[in-house]
């Protein structure tokens, strides 16, 4: 075996494994083998309702949406702190990690105070015809805000390592501003930024506290699937149906998530070492 | 015609990074700017590639304003120090950028593109590695794949900042060689930027050096290292080491040894410096004649010998450098008392602000030669 600098390689892979399996594995594993004890028809009878389907779609739906804005809405948060110095830059710098910090209840609480019809936000875009809370639209809202800082917090440091030499060079060799913007510093980004998607994206999909608040949990409409998990062990002690529902969370997650992965790696393939 | 750069200014806040600076670079000319660090010279590569404004001052090619010029527009191709490769393009896709981003009227055709990369990439000789990324290639092709992406653009200024500042010493001295053939072949106008006195002296036209944001001196490389106009030019390109001398009655008194001095106004120079090389510190053919030196420490250095010598009215060694042949056949060690003569000096007098008012070099007569004054024996040979 090779040397390294630091000893201890077994010691320290074991603990990994130990700690992993025992926090991340072990549960999962009794999850799916909960969810197994239904039986197809059983599983089918579970999920196949309009009720999940739809909690289902608007899970997915919305994170999908939510982790894309993210990306957009996190570059230039990430773009503006890092290449821009302005009054009060740290402040704001600091501000990223809030959705972090916060309880994610309080979060909601105070998304659903603020667009709720006699709310500060709300009375006014009521009245335009734009309801937020107890809406789509407020599920999508939470879902952002909770993913945001895993955009910008990602990005950040590969923006400030990228020499700026590269866009002067492509303005030497005569690239317009658009041109540098999406030959050069976009294609570099692209990798971190799908990082970012894809952390955004688990985030949202995973997200409870934020969104039940400002969703308001309307039948077929705004129930989000983790909530129907959370009802079904809270009202029905449906412990068999909570797990069929969560393994198919499980599994459309962790197919995301290796997608992305792979996108990531893909787009990534020019870093290759000799 | 070629380049005519005038009265350019540029500072950064309270730092001076060009001062009046003015040059002329002819047609096809190969030129080193050479200079510390800070001495102001990326900062005048920098004007001269569009991505920085001068305060005042300006650049004229063959009578047309150049600053006004877009870079895009400019006609100048620029070599980064560390090359800055697109890292997500292949080689081929790096050297094509300049072309793929012409604005749609002017931009060739996909089939002219590839064959013009393609000759590009053979002339650099690196044809067999066109689909590799930057980060498979070594230093020395990186190099080289900067070089042709600045020359696909067929730019009329051809600009290298470093070239040879992030590579191995071999390679270094091999890509030196190359560069200077490759610039005879192409007959760019070429200006570079370095700080490596041997990197510029062999292989430009013409260097010229700066520091502080000034220009020191304009010339040949062997103008500059046979007559550096400044005590700056002899301290840092022809290694001239400081001697502490006085002019009276048109004697240079130096060392206990006085020589004859022509053509030097005390009146006119606030300050003097003597100067000496050390390749102009030499053994002297005979014992007691010359100056007393201490042999302090030898260096052995591909053939040459470097001798640190302690003399009188002196704290810091000076520094001699010697043929091995003709050290071993005087004999000696560390620690020996030796004769030396100075072959040449240069004495400088400066203003008070600084600047160069008179410059003389003298060959203080030593053995084999008439002396016509001071303590020297006249001695036959």
């Amino acid at each position: 075996m090779s040397r390294h600098v630091l000893p201890g390689f077994r010691l320290s892979t074991g603990y990994t494994l130990a700690v992993l399996g025992g926090c991340v594995l072990l549960p999962l594993a009794a999850l799916v083998w909960t969810a197994c004890e239904l039986g197809p028809s059983g599983w089918w009878a579970q999920i196949g309702t309009r009720r999940v389907l739809a909690s289902l779609r608007l899970s997915f739906g919305a994170a999908l949406l939510a982790a894309t804005i993210d990306v957009l809405l996190g570059l230039l948060v990430a773009w503006a702190l890092v290449r821009y110095r302005f009054a009060f830059r740290r402040v704001c710098d600091a501000l990223v990690d809030l959705p972090f910090a916060l309880p994610t209840a309080v979060a909601g609480i105070s998304l659903t105070a603020l667009y709720a019809p006699n709310g500060w936000l709300g009375s006014r875009l009521v009245p335009l015809g734009i309801e937020v809370a107890y809406t789509r639209l407020g599920v999508l809202l939470a879902m952002v805000f909770v993913g945001l800082p895993f955009v910008v917090r990602t990005l950040q440091p590969v923006l400030e390592s990228m020499e700026g030499d590269l866009e002067e060079a492509a303005y030497t060799l005569g690239a317009s501003p658009v041109q540098r913007f999406f030959r050069v510093v976009l294609p570099l980004l692209l990798p971190t930024l799908l990082t970012g998607y894809a952390l955004a994206l688990a985030r949202a999909i995973g997200e409870y506290g934020s969104v039940v608040f400002i969703s308001g949990n309307r039948l077929f409409r705004t129930e989000i699937a983790p909530y129907l998990i959370v009802q079904k062990i809270d009202s029905q002690y449906d412990y068999r149906g909570a797990a069929a529902l969560s393994a198919v969370m499980l599994t459309a997650s962790l197919l995301l998530l290796v997608t992305m992965a792979w996108l990531q790696r893909w787009t990534h393939r020019w870093a290759v070492q000799r | 015609m070629g380049i005519q750069i005038s009265r350019l200014y540029r500072r950064f806040g309270t730092f001076v990074a060009l001062d009046d600076v003015s040059l002329t670079i002819g047609d096809g000319e190969f030129v080193a700017v050479l200079g510390p660090s800070g001495s102001g010279k990326t900062s005048l590569l920098r004007i001269l590639a569009g991505l920085d404004q001068p305060d005042a001052g300006s650049v004229q090619r063959d009578g047309h304003d150049l600053l006004a010029l877009d870079a895009r527009r400019r006609g100048v191709g620029l070599v980064f120090q560390h090359y800055a490769l697109f890292p997500h393009m292949t080689v081929a896709q790096n050297v094509a950028f300049g072309l793929r981003v012409r604005p749609w009227r002017l931009r060739p055709k996909a089939a002219v593109i590839k064959a013009s990369v393609e000759t590009l990439l053979r002339k650099v000789e690196l044809d067999a590695l066109a689909d590799r990324y930057p980060a498979q290639l070594s230093g020395g092709q990186r190099q080289r794949v900067a070089l042709a992406r600045a020359l696909a653009i067929e730019p009329r200024l051809l600009l290298l900042d470093e070239p040879f500042g992030a590579l191995d010493a071999q390679v270094r001295v091999n890509l030196r060689g190359w560069l200077r053939e490759f610039h005879r072949s192409l007959g760019i106008t070429t200006l570079f930027v370095t700080h490596d006195q041997d990197e510029a002296l062999e292989m430009a036209d013409r260097v010229v050096v700066m520091n502080r944001g000034r220009i020191e001196q304009i010339g040949t490389p062997q103008q500059i290292y046979r007559q550096p106009a400044t005590p700056f030019v002899s301290r840092f390109i022809a290694r001239g080491q400081a001697l502490s001398g006085q002019v009276q009655d048109r004697h240079l008194h130096l060392l206990g040894q006085a020589w004859s001095l022509d053509g030097f106004d005390t009146e006119d120079a606030h300050e003097m410096t003597v100067h000496v090389q050390p390749e102009d510190i030499q053994l002297a053919p005979r014992y007691g004649d010359g100056v007393k030196a201490q042999v302090i420490g030898l260096r052995h250095v591909a053939g040459t010998v470097r001798a640190h010598l302690r003399v009188e009215h002196r704290d810091e060694p000076l520094e001699a450098e010697w043929n091995e042949r003709d050290w071993t056949r005087h004999g000696g060690a560390a620690g020996d008392v030796v004769d030396v003569h100075f072959q040449a000096l240069t004495v400088f007098g400066t203003d008070r602000e600084g600047h160069v008012r008179q410059r003389v070099t003298i060959h203080p007569p030593h053995a084999g030669v008439s002396v016509a004054v001071g303590p020297w024996r006249r001695v036959e040979v």
